[in-house]
């Protein structure tokens, strides 16, 4: 696919929820030995809210819908999870063009751009302090480069370099979020928030891939 | 809400702290306290309601402890807050001594002294102070106060079962986090005496407490450390406050904001002033705090 229609994403949405909920044990599992153990269940609830909000909603346009969404999450308890999700979304939102039209990767790219900029607005958190901003800025960084080669290659790409930003932070010592209170012996661990974004990109490559 | 002629007092937080932090929404401490879920903070958009209900007429102070959750959600509510032209300020709790030196509190958890603030701001409220004054009490009393938290076993998370910090039989930590991340010291179980006394030593040099001055004192349980135990701590604070000459003025002990069921407890002490002592002493009617 080299270019992702209203369909497609809102399929690439559901397939990240449904990473997510398989992958819910798991990441819970990883942040009790890290943070405070409820990492899984909130990821889930918020994917289970962007789908939800997928499902409902009856317009045909990315913008309305990345929008709708970034308020959805706002509504719901999920501790950093939620400002950080909802402001990617709505970062994404604001740089989505309007109306039913599909968007090439430079577009898709550009979006995801604005979803960074503005989720790092709230986090703070910098590359390197062992926060999901580790997967989600080489993800991001990743999409510009090779944005050229259209939608497939471009997601792949993401996924790739959010997967290896993930694995990164195994040899971080947290400088940022609840993790950071254990100092040194954050370490041999990876960030549990960058392990679920490394997982939707993942879901998104997979899904453009197959589609 | 029953809305009242003055400044209003809201807070948010994640629950799985009872009774804080809703147990202390009445008269004279929070307005409002806007609850997440467990052990995670309330998304933008129902603070964002709750301080449209709560800033008129004379406006609301948002009492934000530090935890990375919480702070970006009171982050995006200002944004919003300040889209809607409301008239809202805002102060920041950050007193754990045990995750960063004074010079850098930003990087401080808020712990117990949420409480004891929310008590002191509703206290100047209720005197009929206005917005900015309120905010001035309460970071006059913010910047003055100092806790530090100790526990020997950890909790484990009410809706996943997922344990949080694991110890050994015979090991307890100084400076564990909220939630039980850890954050302190590891080492061998000690006896109540010496650990209440390294804690109120921490505790002292931090805040720079000289001889002739005044405090408030609050052993706060974390969940299954009893009374009796409590008070043992508080005793033995109190006799090495005193062999300082440091006066212990106000004080509350049992618990407050505790952590499902954390062996522990958090040991806070604040400056105190006759302003911050005046509205300590406000009357107040709150489920689990009440000054008559």
């Amino acid at each position: 696919m080299k270019t992702v229609d209203y369909a497609a994403f809102a399929g690439m949405l559901k397939a990240a929820a449904a990473k997510i909920e398989d992958s819910k044990g798991k990441l819970t599992e990883l942040d009790s030995q890290i943070g405070d153990g409820d990492h899984g269940t909130t990821m889930a609830k918020v994917m289970e809210l962007v789908k939800e909000t997928v499902d409902g909603y009856e317009g045909r346009d990315v913008k309305g819908l990345l929008s709708k969404i970034g308020m959805s999450i706002l509504t719901v308890g999920g501790g950093a999870t939620v400002p950080l999700y909802g402001s990617l979304f709505s970062g994404m939102a604001r740089a989505a063009a309007e109306g039913p039209g599909a968007f090439d990767a430079p577009a898709l790219a550009v979006m995801f751009e604005s979803g960074r900029d503005r989720l790092l607005k709230f986090s703070k958190a910098a590359p390197g302090d062992k926060t999901l901003v580790d997967a989600l800025v080489p993800a991001v960084e990743a999409m510009a480069a090779t944005a050229a080669g259209g939608a497939d290659a471009m997601f792949e790409a993401a996924a790739e370099a959010a997967q290896k930003g993930s694995d990164r932070t195994r040899n971080q010592v947290a400088r940022h979020g609840r993790a950071m209170n254990l100092g040194e012996r954050s370490l041999g661990i990876p960030d549990p928030g960058s392990v679920s974004m490394a997982l939707i990109f993942r879901a998104f490559a997979d899904y453009v891939k197959e589609a | 809400m029953k809305k009242a002629d003055r400044v209003h007092i809201v807070t948010l937080g994640g629950t799985g702290h009872e009774p804080a932090l809703e147990g202390f929404v009445g008269e004279g401490m929070f307005d409002i306290a806007v609850p997440g879920d467990i052990f995670a903070a309330p998304g933008p958009a129902p603070v964002f309601e709750a301080l449209k209900l709560a800033a008129a007429p004379k406006g609301a102070l948002l009492i934000v402890l530090n935890h990375a959750g919480d702070m970006m959600t009171a982050e995006m509510t200002m944004e919003m807050v300040a889209d809607a032209g409301l008239k809202v300020a805002r102060v920041n709790t950050q007193e754990d001594v045990s995750n960063a030196p004074r010079s850098d509190s930003g990087n401080r958890r808020g712990l117990v002294g949420c409480v004891p603030l929310a008590k002191i701001a509703g206290g100047a409220a209720a005197s009929g102070k206005n917005l900015e004054e309120v905010r001035a009490v309460a970071q006059k009393f913010a910047d003055n106060m100092a806790t530090i938290a100790v526990a020997a076993r950890g909790a484990t998370h009410p809706a996943n079962g997922a344990e949080i910090s694991k110890f050994g039989d015979d090991d307890m930590e100084i400076g564990m986090g909220q939630h039980g991340e850890g954050g302190g010291g590891r080492m061998k179980m000690k006896s109540a005496q010496e650990t209440a006394v390294i804690m109120a030593d921490a505790l002292v040099k931090d805040l720079s407490l000289k001889a002739g001055e005044k405090i408030m004192l609050i052993v706060n349980g974390s969940g299954s450390t009893t009374l009796m135990e409590q008070l043992i701590v508080f005793k033995d604070c109190w006799n090495f406050l005193k062999g300082k000459g440091i006066e212990v003025v106000a004080q509350m002990v049992g618990e407050v904001l505790t952590v499902q069921e954390t062996a522990g407890f958090q040991l806070f002490m604040a400056r105190m002033d006759d302003e911050l002592l005046e509205y300590w002493k406000a009357p107040c009617s709150t489920p689990y705090y009440t000054v008559q």
